[in-house]
């Protein structure tokens, strides 16, 4: 054997070894069947409308609640018909880390796309980047039934896109030796990262601010902004580059001038 | 059935493993696989035909999982058995069946693509070429980021020899479903 084939080989049974545990077994097979079913029910619901009987009733909720719901617990919000976007409710506390900070929105009101648009509109994109801003819309806020999303989690998706474009502005400048641009985008992030939409759902952004549940270090929320501010500060294109292409910080087509944006 | 549901059949348990094996917390593989088959019924019309329907649930379960590192978690109720199933099993045998931390902690080291690349290949057993449509990029720089990547797993493991690294660790509890 070729002593690196031999070696590849060696170090390869080392990582399969290291992968973590999937289940298995009869269990996982009902689990499996239990899913598609809701999935399916969720997806392709019955066409006919009737007054449910009891038992229907219980399963309508069910399938009502398939469907995406951002947030730990199911709470007042979901178990509501259109309505406003506005519950006036909030996650409890427990669920706020995994659910966002803020008013608990319905995704399925009339008024949704308006009203998101609205409560995010201080969310600065540079000039020239409306679809960058329509991406995150079409994304994250298609009106889905029995959603909801709190206003937290909305205001970091918004900002996650501003991110991406403020650094897509900057890598344009760059590329015309505009300076002045250059540093507008360079403020921009650094007002991003001292604002609300970021501070709200991660007081201290860092990258190796949390511990996983492996034990290692992980970035917060928004633990890749302060570098990000840092190397476009720097003016090393490079580093820039990297910053957003390694860790596929943007959607594909959020920064379109930085090669490699995830699409 | 419809051609979901066949796609689910053939391919939910590899999925599933995919899922685990990347988040930090296991039980939101469950609902990281609801939202990926929601994905898939929704795109039903434009979906590939197998087998690359297969690698398009691994190129969406990628994107999946790099959007719940930022994300928040959308929880879905169809997912509720699934999730307590993951909460509690498989639990390790005994101490003895821990791999080795300074594995996990070398691969953690790695850049994301090399690491991606690296245990779409080793872990969930893609050649090198799938590997690379998944992750979106050139096959002759997957193999390139796959070379770097093992070079780099072996001086980061401390040792020129990395055999003795895989027989001081134990066998793969699971690897497939």
């Amino acid at each position: 054997m070729h002593r690196d084939d031999h070696t590849d080989g060696s170090l390869d049974a080392a990582l399969r070894a290291a992968a973590p545990a999937a289940p298995e077994g009869r269990h996982l097979d009902a689990a499996l069947a239990t899913l598609v079913a809701g999935l399916r029910d969720a997806v392709e619901p019955p066409a006919a409308v009737r007054v449910p009987s009891g038992a229907s009733r219980r399963r309508r909720r069910v399938l009502a609640l398939a469907l995406g719901v951002v947030a730990v617990g199911t709470g007042t919000a979901l178990a509501v018909h259109v309505a406003g976007t506005h519950t006036g409710t909030t996650l409890p506390p427990e669920e706020v880390p995994a659910g966002g900070p803020g008013e608990v929105l319905r995704m399925d009101a009339p008024d949704f796309t308006t009203e998101v648009g609205r409560l995010t509109g201080d969310i600065a994109f540079p000039p020239g980047y409306a679809a960058q801003r329509g991406l995150v819309e079409r994304v994250y806020f298609t009106p889905q039934p029995n959603s909801s999303v709190t206003l937290g989690a909305a205001r970091g998706y918004v900002a996650d896109g501003a991110a991406c474009a403020w650094t897509d502005a900057w890598a344009v400048a760059d590329a015309h030796g505009d300076r002045a641009g250059m540093a507008a985008s360079v403020r921009a992030l650094r007002a991003l990262l001292a604002s609300s939409a970021v501070r709200d759902l991660d007081p201290h952004p860092a990258p190796d601010g949390e511990i996983g549940d492996d034990g290692l270090p992980r970035a917060t929320r928004f633990g890749w902004l302060p570098g990000l501010v840092t190397v476009t500060a720097s003016g090393d294109r490079a580093a820039v580059v990297r910053a957003v292409r390694d860790p596929h910080l943007c959607l594909p087509g959020q920064a379109p001038h930085i090669p490699g944006d995830g699409r | 059935m419809s051609d979901v549901e066949d796609l689910y059949r053939r391919t939910a348990p590899e999925l599933l493993g995919y899922l685990v094996r990347r988040v930090r917390v296991r039980e939101d593989a469950a609902d990281l696989l609801a939202e990926l088959y929601l994905l898939a019924w929704r795109r039903r019309d434009a979906l590939p035909a197998p087998p690359d329907d297969r690698l398009w649930l691994f190129g969406a379960a990628r994107r999946l999982v790099l959007a719940h590192h930022r994300d928040e978690v959308r929880r879905h109720a169809a997912a509720s058995d699934l999730r307590e199933l993951l909460a509690v099993a498989p639990a390790p045998q005994d101490a003895s069946d821990e791999p080795d931390p300074r594995v996990r902690r070398a691969l953690a080291a790695l850049p994301e693509p090399d690491r991606e690349l690296l245990t779409l290949t080793v872990w969930e057993g893609l050649t090198p070429a799938q590997a690379a449509a998944i992750a979106g990029i050139r096959p002759g720089a997957a193999r390139v980021r796959l070379h770097r990547a093992r070079r780099r797993l072996a001086s980061a493991l401390g040792s020129a020899d990395p055999e003795s690294v895989a027989a001081a660790l134990p066998r793969p509890t699971v690897n497939g479903l």
